[in-house]
C-alpha cells in the first residue's frame, strides 16, 4: 500500500510522477488522501477562525491514520504493509506521521520536506541568493532597487511599477515587494534559476535605468507565470501565491507537469 | 502586551480591508493561511545582511496578515510544533529525507543526516529545484537525482521486509 499525503490543495486526481512509477513498480495499491479543509474536504460551510480550530497538523496526522485504518476494515487487499510519500508541507507530515503513528506504515519518503518551522524563515530568501550566485544575485538586487526608487520616490511612481505587472491599486507597498519577491524566487524553486539568471545578465548593464530594468523583470514575470501573476488584485495576488506555495508543497503538480 | 497592543492597531489601520473579507479568498489559499498563522509559520522574511527582497517584507508584515485576515492576533505555535516532532532533528524513524540545492525551503528541511534510521540525500545540480525526485523518471534527469532515488529505493526495500 503505497498512501500519498494531501497537501494543501484540492486534489485533482490520482497521483502521479515518481510515486506512481513506483507504484507499478512494486505492484502496490497507490491512493492519496485530501487534506482536511481543502477541496472538497471542508467540514464547515464557512472559514472563520473559529471554524478553522480543527484545522491542525495532529488532526491532519489522525485523518491519515483514521483513513488507513478504515481502509484495512474495508479492502482486504489494504492488510499489508503501508509505505508513505510526500512532498513539501506534505512531505513534514510524512516526518510527522511516522513519529505521531509509527505503527501505521513501514516508513515514509519526505521530499523538500518543511519539517523545521521557522517562524521568522529569511532563510529562503538567502538561499536563493546562494543559489543564484554573487552576480545574478546582484542583478536581483538592482531590480528590487529600480522598483524600491521608483515606488518611494511619489504616488506616481507606484502606480507605475503596478501597471507594470497589472496590479490592482489597493496593494500595499509591501504586498508589492513581496510579489516582484516571490516572483523571482520561484523561478529559482522550479527549476528555472538558469532562464532568470540568463535573462538578468543579457538585460541588465551599468547604464541601465530603472526604467529599463524594471521592465526587463516585469516582461519575464509576465512571460514566465502570466500576466494575471498580480492582475486581479491583493486578494487574488495571495490566491496565487499560495496556490503557488501549493505547486511548492504539492509536488504531485509539478509531476503532472514535467510527466507532459 | 505591547506587541499585541500593536497588532491591534495594525487590524484597524491596515488599508488592504479586502484581507478580512472572507468572501474574496480562494477557500484553499485561506486554509493554508491559516495554517502558518496558527501553527506551522514559515514566513518568508528579509535576511538582515545580503537580502534580496525589500526590507520591509519582515516578520511584524506577516503577523500583521495574519491579523487582518482573521481578525484577532495570531502568533504560531511552532516553538511547540518543534518540539513534539523535532524540527530539523526529527523525533521519527524510517524516514528518507531528499532536498535539492535549488530549493530555497531546504533551509526548513533537515540539512544533514539525522541517524541510521533517517537517511538523508541531498542533490546538488543545476536547475535543481523544489521535490526534484518526485516528478516521473527521465533518462535525461541529473545524475544526482537519480542517485539520490537509487538510495531511496535502498532503503524502501529494506524498510518494506522489516
Amino acid at each position: 500500500m503505497f498512501l500519498e499525503i494531501g497537501g494543501e490543495g484540492t486534489l485533482s486526481g490520482p497521483p502521479s510522477g515518481y510515486v506512481a512509477t513506483l507504484a507499478k513498480n512494486y505492484s502496490a495499491l497507490l491512493i492519496s488522501v485530501e487534506h482536511r479543509y481543502y477541496g472538497q474536504s471542508m467540514p464547515t460551510a464557512t472559514v472563520t477562525a473559529d471554524d478553522l480550530k480543527l484545522l491542525t497538523v495532529e488532526q491532519a496526522l489522525a485523518d491519515l491514520a483514521a483513513f488507513t485504518d478504515y481502509y484495512k476494515m474495508t479492502v482486504p487487499q489494504a492488510n499489508s504493509a503501508w509505505f508513505v510519500f510526500g512532498g513539501s508541507y506534505p512531505g513534514a507530515l510524512a516526518s510527522w506521521y511516522r513519529h505521531a503513528y509509527p505503527e501505521h506504515s513501514k516508513g515514509s519518503l519526505s521530499s523538500s520536506g518543511v519539517v523545521n518551522c521557522i517562524v521568522d524563515y529569511s532563510g529562503f530568501d538567502t538561499q536563493v541568493a546562494a543559489a543564484t550566485g554573487n552576480d545574478c544575485a546582484n542583478n536581483i538586487r538592482r531590480v528590487q532597487s529600480a522598483f524600491e526608487n521608483t515606488i518611494q520616490s511619489s504616488p506616481a511612481g507606484f502606480s507605475s511599477a503596478l501597471s507594470l505587472f497589472q496590479c490592482e491599486k489597493d496593494m500595499s507597498h509591501e504586498d508589492f515587494y513581496y510579489m516582484i519577491a516571490d516572483s523571482w524566487s520561484m523561478m529559482v524553486q522550479y527549476n528555472s534559476k538558469t532562464m532568470l539568471c540568463s535573462a538578468l545578465d543579457a538585460g541588465i548593464s551599468d547604464q541601465s535605468t530603472d526604467e529599463q530594468v524594471m521592465a526587463l523583470f516585469s516582461d519575464l514575470s509576465n512571460d514566465y507565470w502570466g500576466k494575471d501573476f498580480c492582475a486581479q488584485g491583493f486578494c487574488k495576488y495571495l490566491i496565487i501565491v499560495f496556490h503557488a506555495f501549493v505547486y511548492i508543497f504539492s509536488c504531485l503538480k509539478l509531476a503532472t507537469f514535467y510527466s507532459m | 502586551m505591547s506587541h499585541h497592543v500593536f497588532s491591534f492597531l495594525f487590524i484597524l489601520l491596515d488599508n488592504t480591508k479586502a484581507l478580512g473579507d472572507p468572501t474574496r479568498w480562494d477557500v484553499n489559499s485561506r486554509s493554508w493561511r491559516w495554517q502558518t498563522c496558527y501553527q506551522v509559520s514559515y514566513f518568508n522574511t528579509a535576511p538582515p545582511g545580503g537580502s534580496l527582497r525589500a526590507l520591509s517584507v519582515n516578520l511584524e508584515y506577516h503577523l500583521r496578515q495574519c491579523a487582518s485576515i482573521f481578525g484577532q492576533v495570531m502568533y504560531p505555535s511552532s516553538t511547540a510544533m518543534n518540539s513534539e516532532y523535532g524540527g530539523a532533528f526529527p523525533a521519527a524513524e524510517r524516514v528518507f529525507y531528499s532536498d535539492f540545492s535549488d530549493d530555497p525551503w531546504q533551509r526548513a528541511s533537515v540539512t544533514a543526516q539525522v541517524g541510521s534510521a533517517q537517511p538523508y540525500a541531498y542533490s546538488v545540480c543545476e536547475d535543481c529545484g523544489h521535490c526534484s525526485d518526485f516528478h516521473t523518471p527521465s533518462d535525461n534527469d541529473p545524475q544526482p537525482i537519480k542517485a539520490s532515488r537509487a538510495e531511496f529505493e535502498k532503503y524502501l526495500n529494506l524498510w518494506l521486509n522489516q
